[in-house]
């Protein structure tokens, strides 16, 4: 092992190692050359510095405490004059591991809860921030201004109660025609149209008329204005013909007494200009869009997913309940439970 | 707080205490003493001479002294603590030694 190699693995070796016996481990290696000629000598003595290498080095990260210890006795700080210490000559400590893994984990801690908040959004109210399902909310609770042709205030429930529907223009919905008046009574009210949601598809209906026993939803409940709006829908559009009245809310699963909730959360439903979309919710921060269904009479079908299980409702809207089965897939697992789903107040 | 490195003394550091026993020497000097004393089968390497050497001084067994012979070398001697430990270690291994007699395990070749 020639004395360059020697001395670039003597890097290896702490600082304070190198400052004080660098030039004599050298000068040894040169006495040991100069008194070991011959191949087999020089082999063995590489042979021997290799392992001195291995066995030498912990010891000497060791022995290099001394020296910071000296160096705080040496180095005492003037009172009122700031001071440093050199810490490249020490070796990094235990503690100091130990202080840097739990600032990290505190840090990637922070960083994840910081990103689970809100989004702040422009049209959050002066309360704060506002999560997507909360302005949703809002809006469905908002008290809404006297129509014209209204003679009596009520809020959106009552209106949906009432079954009085008047259509409003939405823009983000090229697929629906003109603004269309819905009238089934006199005492009209306006629905503000609800903005879609995105990635929630609206609910298509199932053969809305074939479907019911008596006369269709729409028939019913639903009247197009001169204009024939309805009847302007393409045959194709994915919209709710005829959705059950009253179904816009909060929805909360209430399992029964002993049972336990499968999809503990609710269903947001929004209903608007004659289409139904929403979500599930687990949270405010976990909400899962509607992919599809269908509606037939007062039963719903959807089906939503959130992105490992896939959740298929089939219920029925049973005055302020929402009763029927829930079937979960999960690969090629399945299973079906009964669930039943209160509204909000 | 650095663990102590000569607890247990290690047969480096003990040799190393020998070899400084009868006069003061440098680096090679303390190889060259102690591959003579171990019959060649120890060969202080320079790691390890300078890493024992820097422990044995930190605990005061050593320390350098100025010979005035060769500016590039440093020379060690054996302190009286040092002495004072080398003694205990060689009793503890004549105990040993004692021991492995009695058990017939050494012959009377050994001292």
């Amino acid at each position: 092992m020639s004395e360059k190699i020697y001395a670039c693995l003597l890097c290896l070796y702490p600082p304070a190692f190198r400052r004080r016996y660098g030039e004599e481990t050298i000068q040894l290696l040169r006495d040991r050359l100069r008194d070991e000629p011959g191949c087999m000598r020089r082999l063995r003595l590489g042979f021997d510095l290799a392992v001195d290498i291995m066995r030498s080095l912990p010891l000497a990260y060791r022995n290099s405490y001394a020296e910071a210890t000296n160096l705080d006795s040496i180095t005492q700080p003037i009172a009122n004059v700031p001071s440093f210490r050199m810490l490249h000559n020490e070796p990094i400590r235990r503690g100091t591991l130990m202080m840097a893994a739990m600032l990290t984990l505190t840090t990637l801690i922070a960083f994840g809860y910081v990103i689970e908040l809100p989004i702040p959004s422009p049209a959050a109210s002066s309360k704060g921030n506002q999560s997507p399902i909360e302005r949703v909310l809002e809006r469905l609770n908002r008290p809404v201004p006297q129509d014209s042709a209204a003679s009596e205030p009520s809020s959106v429930d009552s209106k949906a109660a009432s079954g009085t529907v008047r259509r409003a223009k939405s823009t983000e919905q090229s697929a629906l025609p003109p603004p269309a008046r819905v009238d089934s009574n006199s005492a009209a009210q306006t629905i503000e149209p609800a903005k879609p949601i995105p990635g929630a598809r609206p609910i298509e209906a199932e053969s809305p008329r074939s479907a019911l026993p008596g006369p269709p939803i729409a028939q019913q409940k639903v009247k197009t204005t001169p204009s024939g709006a309805s009847s302007a829908l393409p045959s194709q559009a994915k919209v709710l013909i005829a959705p059950p009245e009253g179904v816009s809310g909060r929805w909360i699963e209430s399992p029964d007494a002993g049972e336990e909730s499968e999809f503990p959360g609710g269903l947001i439903l929004v209903q608007h200009d004659g289409a139904l979309s929403g979500f599930g919710a687990l949270s405010a921060h976990d909400q899962y869009p509607i992919l599809h269904g269908s509606v037939s009479g007062h039963s719903m079908k959807f089906e939503l997913s959130d992105g490992r299980k896939r959740f298929l409702y089939s219920v029925k809207l049973k005055g302020e309940e929402l009763r029927g089965t829930l079937t979960i897939s999960s690969g090629n697992e399945t299973r079906t439970a009964a669930v039943r789903l209160e509204r909000a107040q | 707080m650095p663990k102590r490195k000569l607890d247990p003394l290690p047969s480096s550091a003990f040799q190393i205490l020998l070899s400084l026993a009868d006069e003061n020497l440098h680096g090679y000097g303390i190889m060259r003493q102690v591959e003579q004393q171990t019959g060649g089968r120890m060969r202080l390497g320079p790691g390890t001479l300078y890493s024992s050497i820097e422990a044995l001084s930190e605990d005061g067994l050593i320390e350098e002294v100025d010979q005035n012979t060769d500016e590039r070398r440093r020379y060690y001697r054996l302190t009286s603590s040092g002495r004072k430990l080398a003694r205990s270690e060689a009793e503890r291994l004549a105990d040993l030694l004692r021991v492995a007699r009695a058990k017939n395990i050494l012959r009377g070749d050994y001292v």
